[in-house]
C-alpha cells in the first residue's frame, strides 16, 4: 500500500488500558485502520465458574471501575430471571438511582478526558471538579464511591433513607446548573464545534451495519436504547426523552452524553420524590434450576450484554460479558477513514473506550525509511499545535 | 469564546473558595456508611468463621485463638478456639462479612485501610 503505517499502543500501565492500533495514513490523511484489542485477558468468564452466585456479583462489579453498578445489576437481573422473582419496586427505584448517577458520573469523566485530549483544560477541570459531587452522593448512599456493592440477588442491601434523599436532593440543583452550563458550552462554543463537526463520520446506515451502541449509535441518529426498547428495573415507569443528533460526527456523540447529562438528572430526581414503600428485596430461592439466560443494560457507555448458563448445581456454567466498547470498536475504524492524524484522539475518546490503551506511537516512514516513536501525550500534543496552526484552539 | 462571558466567569472564579482542600490540615470527610478498615470486636466474636465462609475475597482466615478467651453467646458460656484474621491487602470492603455476622461482632469503620510496604497488612480481634 502506498503511504506509511503509524502504530499506536498497545502497552502502558497508566490510566489508559491496552489495545494496538495500526493506522494507515498517506500524509496526513487516515486510510484505514486496523485495531487489536487482545491484549487485556483477566479470565473474569472463566473466574465466575468457579464462585458462587452472591461472590460473583463481586467479582463483575470489578470488571469496569466506572461502570461498577451496571455490571452487577446486569448479572443481578440475569439470575433473578432464572430463579423467577419479582422484584421489590423500592428496590428497582433505588437500582434506577444507582445506574443514572453513575451515568452522570461517567459522562461527566468523559467530557473532561475529551476536553483534555482537545487542548481544553478548563473543561476538564471543571467536569472532574462536579464529577466530585456525584462520587459523594454515591458514597453517601451507598459508602463506596466507586464500588458501590449495592446490589444483592433479588433487590438493594442498603436504603435510601428521607435524610439521604433530601441531601441528594440538594445536590442535584447544583448538577443542574452545570448541567446546563455545559449544554450551552456545547452549543455556543465555537472551537469546540470546529474540532468536532465534520470529525469521525459514522453515518446512520454504517452505525446500524456496524450494530454500533449507545451514544455512538443515538449521535448518528439511530434510536437505540435497552431503557425504552427493553425496559428494565424502574425504566418503564420513570419518564425520560432518548436523546439522537443527526449529525453523525464526534460533535453528535458529544450533543447526546451532554443532553442525557440533563435527562438522568430529571430521572434521579423523579425517582427519589417517587420512591415507592415497600422491602428491599425479595428472599431468593435455595437451589437454581439450570438455564440459560441473555441479560441486557443500557450502561453509560451502550448496551451492555451478558450472557449467562446455570447448572444444577447451583453454579454458572458459562458465563460471556459483551461490554459497549467491545461492541463501538468497529464504529472507530470506520470514523478513521479519511480523517487526518491529528483527530485520532478525538475519534477513539468519542467512543469513551473503557478497555482500550494507547501508549505509545511508532512512525514509520515509508519513503525515507526514517523510524521515530510517540507516547500518547505527544500524539495529542501534535494534535493540538496542528488544529492551532490552523486557528483552532485555547490559548494557555 | 466573547470576551464578556471570559470577564464573567473570571470573577465568578475569583469570589469561589478553591474546590481543594489543604490536606495535611485538613481531612477529606467521608459519608456515615463509609467503609473502611475491618474492626472485629473480641468481647463479641464467637469464632464461627461465617465472616470466612461469605468473603468474596477469601481475605479473612481463621487462626487458633492461643488465649481460649472465654465469649458469651445466647446466655452460654464457651471458649473461643478461633478467630478471624483479615488481610487488608486482599479486603475488597463489601460488607458482607458484617452482614454475615450473627453477633454483630464485625464492622467497617471509616478509617482508611493504609497501606503496607509488606506483603500482607493483618487485622484480627481487638
Amino acid at each position: 500500500m502506498h503511504g506509511s503505517e503509524l502504530i499506536v499502543g498497545p502497552q502502558h500501565p497508566a490510566l489508559k488500558e491496552p489495545a494496538s492500533f495500526r493506522v494507515h495514513v498517506d500524509g496526513e490523511k487516515i486510510l484505514s485502520l486496523d485495531l487489536d484489542i487482545s491484549y487485556n485477558h483477566r479470565g473474569i468468564e472463566k473466574g465466575m465458574e468457579q464462585r458462587t452466585f452472591e461472590k460473583n456479583i463481586y467479582l463483575v462489579e470489578r470488571i469496569c471501575g466506572i461502570c461498577s453498578h451496571s455490571h452487577t445489576t446486569n448479572f443481578c437481573k440475569g439470575i433473578e430471571e432464572i430463579m423467577n422473582l419479582t422484584i421489590p419496586r423500592r428496590a428497582q427505584y433505588i437500582r434506577v438511582i444507582m445506574a443514572e448517577l453513575e451515568r452522570i458520573h461517567s459522562h461527566l469523566l468523559w467530557l473532561g478526558v475529551e476536553g483534555h485530549g482537545m487542548g481544553f483544560d478548563t473543561l476538564f477541570m471543571y467536569t472532574w471538579r462536579d464529577r466530585e459531587t456525584v462520587l459523594d452522593l454515591m458514597e453517601t448512599i451507598s459508602g463506596g464511591r466507586i464500588s458501590h456493592a449495592m446490589n444483592r440477588l433479588g433487590g438493594v442491601r442498603r436504603d435510601v433513607d428521607d435524610a439521604t434523599a433530601k441531601k441528594v436532593l440538594q445536590e442535584l440543583k447544583f448538577l443542574e446548573g452545570r448541567a446546563d452550563y455545559y449544554i450551552n458550552l456545547v452549543k455556543t462554543e465555537k472551537t469546540l464545534a470546529k474540532r468536532m463537526k465534520g470529525v469521525g463520520i459514522l453515518s446512520k446506515k454504517m452505525a446500524l451495519e456496524l450494530a454500533a451502541v449507545g451514544p455512538t449509535a443515538r449521535g448518528s441518529g439511530v434510536k437505540r436504547d435497552i431503557r425504552k426498547d427493553d425496559p428494565y428495573a424502574a425504566y418503564g415507569e420513570i419518564p425520560f426523552k432518548m436523546i439522537t443528533s443527526d449529525s453523525c460526527d464526534v460533535y453528535g456523540r458529544n450533543y447526546v452524553r451532554v443532553y442525557e447529562l440533563k435527562e438522568s438528572l430529571d430521572m434521579v430526581r423523579y425517582a427519589l420524590e417517587n420512591l415507592p414503600k415497600g422491602d428491599l428485596y425479595a428472599p431468593i430461592p435455595d437451589t437454581v434450576k439450570a438455564a440459560e439466560v441473555v441479560s441486557r443494560y443500557e450502561a453509560p457507555r451502550g448496551e451492555l450484554f451478558y450472557y449467562i448458563r446455570t447448572n444444577a448445581n447451583n453454579m454458572i456454567e458459562r458465563a460471556h460479558v459483551r461490554t459497549p466498547t467491545f461492541a463501538n470498536w468497529l464504529s472507530v475504524v470506520e470514523a478513521m477513514k479519511g480523517m487526518h492524524i491529528a483527530d485520532i484522539p478525538i475519534i477513539i475518546a468519542a467512543i469513551d473506550p473503557c478497555m482500550s490503551c494507547t501508549s505509545r506511537t511508532t512512525i514509520v516512514d515509508a519513503n525515507d525509511r526514517k523510524l521515530g516513536a510517540l507516547s500518547w501525550e505527544e500524539l495529542e500534543a501534535y494534535s493540538i499545535k496542528w488544529y492551532k496552526g490552523r486557528g483552532i484552539g485555547w490559548e494557555k | 469564546m466573547a470576551l464578556g462571558v471570559i470577564v464573567k466567569e473570571l470573577f465568578e472564579s475569583l469570589a469561589k473558595k478553591p474546590a481543594t482542600i489543604k490536606y495535611p490540615f485538613e481531612k477529606v470527610p467521608v459519608a456515615e456508611r463509609f467503609r473502611g478498615r475491618i474492626h472485629f470486636d473480641s468481647k463479641k466474636c464467637i469464632g464461627c468463621s461465617k465472616c470466612s465462609i461469605v468473603c468474596p475475597a477469601k481475605a479473612i482466615e481463621m487462626v487458633p485463638d492461643e488465649k481460649h478467651t472465654e465469649v458469651d453467646f445466647a446466655g452460654r458460656k464457651m471458649a473461643r478456639q478461633r478467630i478471624p484474621r483479615c488481610d487488608l491487602l486482599v479486603c475488597i470492603r463489601c460488607e458482607l462479612c458484617a452482614e454475615a455476622c450473627p453477633t454483630k461482632a464485625i464492622e467497617l469503620t471509616n478509617k482508611f485501610s493504609g497501606c503496607s510496604g509488606k506483603r500482607e497488612m493483618f487485622v484480627t480481634v481487638e
